[in-house]
């Protein structure tokens, strides 16, 4: 807790994590209308007291609508963070650590992985696959673990000739017990920083896709989705897009800013 | 770890410009002025419109619709803008007595674009083309022999078909110069044909055509006409109001208040020969009479015109639409809204929500069904989530599933779908006849490819096989009323709306025009104001 | 000393490297050593001369060239797998470094028991019980067993690696320059706690070390490696009757040779 004293910036921030990750699990009670029920004699209304953010084009109350889009977003961008992370993970340990053609053939494979535009990729498997959220996953997961495996092997590489490893070998440790014991516990706060920076990215790149038709499909809440819906109206009601935007820069910023500060108060001590 | 916080900052900039481009745009749109000068006074004409053709060719797929809307190519006849069928390439016509044989007077001194006579002969060429090139024209006539003579054609036809004038106004009967073929890839290049504008360039996402200047009907006004499909209607919308292009298609309700009652621009809506339908397939979960009932009558459509899109389409209530005279106020449609009969009804046939999860289930199955929609035309997808929404307060889990335009047809054509939307001009011939007789004729083995939804009647058939051979007016309108009423008795499909069509432009132009059967968009009368 | 049982013996170990512009490079030739129960052979060289390749090639970390090594009479150069995970019980080593000599995330505890637990579950409990019994042997306090590598000094850590070496009681430990880090007070207390865990426990030692006089005052031999070879064997305290030319031009660069009491 000390930390959170000498870091001011870094509670801060935290706390503001904490808020939002409370708003998104307690969404469904805390939002004032069912996100799914149109009243369709009261569609596009500006804001007012009954709807605080206006209604869309069926009449949907756009604020419940954004709340539970947290729990979607938030979710699903960790989830996809922690895929990406365990994946990663898993291939760098294995190309570092092993050497050898299985890593030439990860490293080459990682490389194609990095060189190619994210995007395109993306778009292709989740047409291919169909819009949805686990497809949207699926395919910013292979676009994206690269990046961690690329980084993890290079710490792998770095661990891998330190005495301390040698040393486990010499006291008779199998390969299994190293890897476990040594080298993810040295690789792991690299990865979790990495992958708290990751989060705020990672909700962009689903609501992108959401935002192009290839993620969550109607009626879902999802704010990359409401954008899209909320192209149509921009002139004549331009709320339908105002806030869901407002909501996606918010809550990436604020996960932005709390990764680096995140990373900030763990790298001293890293050394 | 400098870098790293710059990197930071870029994504950062990224949230930003997400987040704030719905309010930045309207800001910008807001104050936007059109550009004063224009193209269109420098010859160049430019049209903003929704292209679903990969190729030019006109027998291909429905691609002849966009070679004629584009101003290439030209029928015998055509459709005024009551739908009554008038002279074009041909100049008249008559029928024999045994309405068998049909007898056309092919227009004198008409050129083809590469400077080859019309005659007979090139129009029988190019009408046998047609038929061996795809099987869609054998479903509107089929003949034991054309004959060509000098400027006469002769049609003899298996059976007696009424609306034989009105079928040969159809794009995919758009006389092309077959002898130009050998030298001309037709689908890349475009074909050779009658109309005021050739060719220059195509591509699916822009054509740039070029006056023809061996047109036959009057001056041609423009040197170039270039064409951006831009799909996206909101975007068409913005591109029309910034001066991008200065006319364009089909602006959806959204935006058509930014045009009506705006002194720039002139705004020609009119009721269109439109239906926007599900087609429902008759072989799964719906094969059940009363859960199809139950289906229709749990929409209610009237909100859906009214509200949702602020009155620019019609409600849906029969299959042809009230622009056309064939008893739309008479007909009684057994399912108008009426959600607690809905439920009624679903209760009756079983289908009762036993775990509690908000969607009825019967046998251990749940009331899912896949609703397929594509969203080049802006309506569509609302239709479809307005549906769902409605459907779900009965206990419908309705899956919306969205496809290219390109897919759509074979998807209907296989039955691959619950529930298919569909946007569907109903007369294409100038009369209803092909549209009713496509989508819900018994499909017998692949004869009527286009009844993909295994709906079946014979009592319907029979009325079908009826009105094929009447060639009296006022008995062909009872038939086709008495149609309507079998199908929506049957519950064979759910009718949502009507749409207006529109076409839209800035005053520069004039002589824009929308006609109701949407196959004339870029003529020779649309010209710069003076 | 000649009757006494020779625990670990090298036969013209040999060892090449190919360096990354393709030239080979020759780091032990034909080493041949004994090392008998009980004693200290000091291994003395310049940085580089192979002293390091050497002790890790007995420890199975690189693969022999050629040349055999024995264990007790047993040959252990090509051992593997399950075989290989067993000599841990009979040889270890302790580092160079003692800053990258363990890992920064573990506690103390767990750094001196892990060697324990790859053989064997050993609870927590238990494992500090026997963490502490090696600190008090090495001359730390309790306390230190829950700490982390980072809060100790140089000396208190390698004084942990002494504890992490001996909990499986090897027969031989190997201390690859394991003072050279440490301040020269520092060394002194280390090079005592070696000897007397020798006379406590009979353990052998190969000590490597650069510094001369070090070694003279705790090895029972010498042996002088240049250039991946062994020049001259000595007994420890006869260093200053040194043959070899390189040997002699080695304590004369050295500031005083300490005579052993």
């Amino acid at each position: 807790m000390t930390v959170f004293r000498e870091n001011k910036l870094f509670a801060f921030y935290t706390g503001l994590v904490v808020l939002i990750v409370l708003l998104a699990i307690f969404a469904p009670y805390l939002a004032p209308q069912d996100p799914m029920a149109g009243n369709m004699k009261l569609v596009l209304q500006t804001p007012s007291a009954e709807h605080f953010l206006g209604t869309d084009k069926l009449g949907r109350d756009i604020f419940s609508r954004i709340l539970c889009g947290t729990q979607i977003s938030l979710f699903m961008a960790l989830c996809l963070v922690a895929l990406i992370a365990m994946v990663g993970t898993l291939v760098g340990v294995l190309a570092g650590f092993f050497g050898g053609w299985l890593e030439t053939i990860l490293m080459r494979f990682a490389d194609m992985m990095l060189a190619f535009p994210g995007i395109v990729l993306a778009i292709a498997i989740a047409g291919i696959l169909g819009g949805s959220v686990i497809n949207t996953i699926l395919a910013l997961l292979v676009v994206s673990w690269a990046k961690y495996a690329r980084l993890v092997r290079s710490l792998v590489l770095r661990l891998r000739n330190q005495d301390f490893i040698q040393a486990a070998k010499i006291q008779g440790a199998k390969t299994s017990s190293i890897l476990w014991r040594h080298i993810l516990p040295n690789v792991m706060p690299m990865v979790v920083i990495t992958g708290a920076m990751d989060i705020g990215t990672m909700m962009m790149e689903i609501a992108g896709l959401s935002f192009l038709g290839f993620g969550a499909q109607p009626p879902t809440p999802e704010w990359g989705l409401m954008l899209n819906e909320g192209r149509q109206y921009i002139q004549t009601a331009p709320w339908l897009m105002i806030y869901p935007g407002l909501a996606i820069f918010i809550v990436v910023a604020i996960f932005n800013l709390w990764g680096d500060s995140l990373r900030d108060v763990l790298d001293p001590r890293q050394e | 770890m400098f870098e790293m916080k710059m990197f930071n900052t870029k994504k950062l900039w990224k949230a930003v410009s997400l987040g704030l481009c719905g309010a930045v745009l309207t800001v910008m749109l807001a104050g936007c002025g059109a550009d004063n000068s224009s193209s269109a006074d420098k010859g160049v004409l430019k049209v903003g419109v929704t292209n679903f053709a990969d190729t030019l060719e006109p027998t291909q797929n429905f691609f002849g619709w966009v070679v004629m809307r584009y101003g290439l190519g030209e029928c015998l006849t055509k459709f005024d803008d009551k739908m009554n069928v008038q002279p074009w390439l041909a100049e008249s016509w008559s029928i024999s007595d045994d309405h068998m044989t049909w007898t056309f007077k092919i227009r004198e001194g008409v050129k083809f674009s590469n400077g080859n006579p019309l005659t007979a002969e090139a129009v029988k060429a190019s009408i046998e083309r047609a038929f061996a090139k795809n099987n869609r024209a054998a479903t509107f006539f089929k003949y034991k022999e054309i004959k060509a003579e000098g400027q006469v054609l002769t049609i003899v036809t298996e059976k007696p078909m009424p609306n034989m004038p009105g079928f040969l106004a159809d794009p995919l009967f758009i006389i092309v110069d077959t002898s130009a073929e050998g030298s001309r890839d037709f689908a890349k290049e475009g074909p050779i044909c009658t109309g005021p504008y050739m060719v220059e360039s195509f591509v699916k996402e822009k054509a740039v055509m070029k006056k023809n200047p061996n047109y036959w009907d009057g001056e041609v006004p423009f040197e170039t006409v270039e064409i951006p499909s831009i799909d996206d209607p909101n975007t068409r919308a913005m591109a029309l109001q910034s001066g991008e292009v200065d006319m364009a298609v089909n602006i959806a309700a959204g935006d058509m208040d930014t045009f009506r009652g705006n002194d720039k621009f002139f705004v020609d809506e009119i009721s269109s020969l439109r239906t926007v339908l599900a087609r429902l397939n008759h072989k799964g979960i719906l094969k059940d009479d009363k859960v199809r009932a139950a289906l229709i009558c749990g929409c209610d459509r009237e909100t859906y015109n009214n509200v949702l899109l602020k009155g620019t389409f019609l409600p849906g209530k029969a299959p042809v639409p009230p622009s056309m005279d064939y008893g739309f106020d008479q007909l009684t449609d057994p399912n108008a809204y009426n959600p607690e009969r809905a439920a009624k009804l679903l209760d009756e046939a079983g289908w009762k929500d036993t775990n509690g999860d908000g969607i009825r289930d019967k046998d251990g199955q749940p009331l899912k069904l896949d609703f397929v929609v594509y969203n080049s035309r802006a309506e569509l997808p609302l239709y479809a989530e307005a549906v769902q929404s409605d459907l779900k307060k009965l206990g419908f889990d309705i899956n919306i599933k969205t496809v290219d335009y390109n897919l759509v047809d074979q998807m209907g054509i296989k039955g691959e779908y619950d529930l298919l939307i569909s946007n569907i001009t109903t007369a294409n011939t100038g009369d209803p006849e092909i549209f009713l007789s496509w989508y819900w004729k018994t499909n017998n083995n692949g004869d009527n490819p286009q009844n993909g939804s295994g709906y079946s009647n014979p009592a319907l058939d029979a009325k079908f096989n009826e009105l094929a051979a009447e060639f009296d007016k006022s008995k062909r309108r009872q038939l086709i009323i008495d149609i309507q009423q079998i199908l929506l008795n049957d519950g064979a499909a759910l009718f949502l709306g009507y749409p207006q069509t529109n076409i839209i432009s800035n005053k520069v132009l004039s002589g824009v025009k929308m006609y109701p059967s949407d196959y004339y968009w870029i003529t020779s009368l649309i010209k710069p104001a003076k | 000393m000649s009757d006494k049982e020779i625990l670990l013996s090298t036969d013209k170990i040999c060892k090449e490297f190919t360096k990354s512009d393709g030239m080979k490079f020759t780091a032990c030739k034909d080493v041949s050593l004994n090392l008998y129960r009980g004693e200290t052979l000091g291994l003395v060289g310049e940085s580089g001369c192979g002293k390091s390749t050497f002790v890790r090639t007995i420890m199975g970390l690189h693969p022999a060239d050629s040349g055999k090594i024995f264990f007790k009479g047993e040959d252990i150069t090509r051992l593997s797998g399950e075989k290989r995970r067993a000599m841990a019980k009979h040889i270890q080593m302790i580092f160079q470094d003692p800053s990258t000599a363990f890992n920064p995330k573990m506690r103390i505890r767990d750094i001196i028991c892990e060697p324990l637990r790859n053989f064997a579950k050993v609870s927590d409990k238990e494992a500090e019980a026997r963490a502490v019994a090696l600190l008090e042997q090495v001359e730390l306090a309790p306390e230190i067993a829950l700490r982390y590598p980072h809060e100790l000094s140089g000396g208190q850590r390698q004084r942990v690696g002494i504890a992490r070496a001996l909990i499986l009681e090897p027969e031989v430990i190997i201390c690859d320059e394991a003072t050279s880090a440490l301040d020269v007070s520092v060394q002194d207390s280390i090079a005592k706690l070696l000897a007397k865990l020798q006379r406590e426990k009979g353990v052998s030692y190969i000590f490597i070390c650069h510094d001369l006089g070090l070694v003279s005052l705790i090895s029972h031999r010498v042996a002088v490696m240049q250039n991946g070879q062994i020049v001259e064997e000595l007994a420890g305290d006869k260093i200053a009757q040194a043959q070899h030319p390189y040997t002699k031009k080695l304590l004369s660069s050295v500031f005083s040779v300490k005579k052993r009491a």
